[in-house]
């Protein structure tokens, strides 16, 4: 199980949360938007392919925006977030 | 490469590789909680905190699965940390539901099933929940044991019903009492998903004081030579058909480092039945009864005062039953008849035939894989079976199983009569409708019988089955469901 957070470039974020099954793929999104500043960008980068579709509702639902969902690998997805202002 | 960043998260992640919410996509749920019921034996303490759980997070609904866990809806993301503290503080695991990952990996040591009246069943070898206890204390939490291929499904029976259908899981563990003296004789290699096989003996004994490393070492075996090519064969079934039983036997031997001690296991009986309605213990002046849930669901305010009625004759625990039934247990003998009344004011009457007891269901609602709520359907089956024959059922001991896929999760393929939801096209509609399956006497897997029945109909043609065995004379309803395979009879609709 791994869980990276990092800045890659300024206002641009990855989170990689590899081997957890729901709920820790959101909860920690969640906490990663948490962190960062009024429209900077969430890239999250899990295996768990429910959470591509749980990330995107829980995020939404806080108000934050969904800004593509994408497979990178066989078993990789990205979900791209801006935060709310 | 980034700056790297803290992100808090300690206080949830503690809860990691011990705890888990499914996913679903059924009855407007995003998530389910499977919590696991050790052994079965659920304390009055564990059980209000379920109770409150499913009052606060779970729309007041519970269900019992075939593996003898509890499980709840609607459960969100962001409660999932509090409830996961709730479960904690009362010891209380769920399920790791790796399904939902596509690739063979993530899979765990699924709750370990055992006959629901261990230690107080009249005629069983043993008492196998000490075992099952330090078995799931073993495997829970361990992360060598989190990335197995599939999950792995272990039953431990020493009930003399086989309750729990041994031969189904991936370990079947069966006690036997041999020269070596108690132990168990492993069964490998069980799964009723496509394509249902039975688990085949080892012709092994193993010690009582061997069976943890015996767990262990199978374990490690699927985990480290199981199939992770490809998820549809990764089951430790496909392996024991591809390795062979010499080979596994070989490999657990080289790992516990000792040879295992050869018992021939062809002439164990592996009958199977069923615990319904109530019974004798074997501790002398008390009864256990298994509460009639059918279908298995109930609301919270049944659960609750179920607990009640536990705690007015001074019980302090419950059990969970594989067949999706709580058993009340530990009933005084003058208590008896006033807990069999309450019971029937709380909505369980068991002046009913055992079909009330044996007809099961998956929740194939919330999972999204049928068309139909199939649990609902199983209601309507059984009562109308009821009202159409009534006690002439009595002695009518068979299940039926309603799976809403071909996964088997009720267990339909080893029922004497299994359902298995499909859909047909009718002038242009879409409908829910049904495979009728019968287990006859010439294998304990089930065969397909009629094909396409409407979902409506299901019941008639169910009806008209049981009509033709009863009026029929004939010595089983094995030997019945054979004869209705072999001559492929079509009843028609």
């Amino acid at each position: 199980m791994e869980v990276k957070f990092e800045e890659v470039e300024t206002g641009k974020y990855i989170l990689k949360v590899i081997g957890y099954a729901c709920p820790f793929p959101t909860l920690y999104t969640l906490k990663a938007l948490d962190d960062i500043k009024p429209n900077e960008i969430l890239e999250v980068l899990t295996d768990s392919k429910p959470s591509c579709e749980t990330i995107p509702q829980a995020v939404t639902d806080k108000g934050h925006y969904v800004l593509k969902v994408e497979q990178i690998e066989h078993t990789l997805w990205k979900i791209v977030i801006k935060k709310k202002e | 490469m980034g700056r790297e960043l803290r992100l808090d998260i300690e206080a949830i992640d503690k809860f990691a590789g011990r705890y888990a919410l499914g996913y679903e996509r059924g009855e407007g749920s995003s998530h389910f909680l499977r919590i696991k019921i050790v052994g079965g034996e659920l304390t009055i303490e564990q059980a209000k905190v379920i109770a409150e759980l499913s009052e606060k997070y779970g729309h007041g609904y519970l269900e019992i699965t075939t593996r003898h866990d509890i499980q709840l809806h609607w459960i969100k993301d962001e409660d999932a940390p509090e409830i996961f503290a709730k479960l904690e503080e009362v010891g209380l695991n769920t399920d790791m539901c790796g399904q939902a990952y596509p690739e063979a990996k993530y899979g765990d040591v699924r709750n370990i099933v055992t006959c629901p009246v261990s230690g107080i069943q009249k005629g069983e070898l043993f008492n196998t929940l000490p075992i099952v206890k330090e078995a799931v204390k073993f495997f829970t939490g361990k992360q060598e044991y989190l990335d197995l291929p599939r999950k792995f499904k272990i039953a431990i029976s020493a009930c003399p019903l086989n309750c729990v259908r041994p031969e189904i899981n991936d370990l079947g563990l069966v006690a036997i009492k041999s020269s070596y003296g108690l132990g168990f004789t492993p069964f490998i290699g069980g799964g009723i998903g496509i394509p249902p096989m039975l688990a085949k003996p080892m012709n092994i004994y193993v010690g009582l004081n061997e069976v943890l490393d015996f767990m262990k070492a199978i374990v490690e075996i699927y985990r480290d030579y199981g199939n992770r090519k490809s998820k549809a064969k990764a089951r430790f079934k496909w392996m024991v058909e591809e390795f062979g039983i010499e080979t596994i036997r070989k490999l657990i031997e080289m790992k516990i480092g000792k040879q295992l001690r050869f018992f021939d296991a062809k002439n164990i009986n592996l009958k199977w039945g069923d615990h319904i309605g109530y019974q004798p213990q074997k501790q002398e002046g008390f009864y256990f009864i298994v509460v009639p849930i059918l279908a298995g669901f109930l609301n919270v305010k049944q659960f609750k005062k179920i607990l009640e009625l536990v705690n007015k004759y001074g019980g302090n625990k419950i059990r969970v039953s594989p067949l999706q039934k709580l058993i009340l247990i530990d009933i005084p003998k003058d208590k008896l008849s006033m807990v069999i009344k309450e019971l029937e004011n709380i909505g369980f009457n068991l002046n009913h035939p055992p079909i009330r007891w044996t007809t099961i269901a998956c929740p194939t609602n919330f999972c999204g894989k049928a068309l139909e709520n199939v649990k609902n359907r199983a209601i309507e089956i059984e009562e109308h079976l009821e009202k159409i024959f009534g006690m002439k059922l009595k002695e009518l001991k068979l299940r039926i199983a309603i799976s809403g896929c071909p996964n088997s999760c009720a267990h339909h393929r080893i029922a004497e009569i299994g359902l298995q939801a499909t859909a047909i096209k009718k002038n242009g509609i879409i409908k829910p409708a049904y495979d009728i399956y019968l287990r006859g006497e010439l294998s304990n897997i089930s065969q397909l019988f009629l094909k396409n029945i409407l979902a409506e109909d299901v019941k008639y043609e169910i009806e008209k089955l049981i009509k033709m065995y009863l009026d029929g004379n004939f010595s089983s309803f094995y030997k019945f469901a054979e004869k209705c395979l072999k001559e492929k009879v079509n009843y028609g609709s």
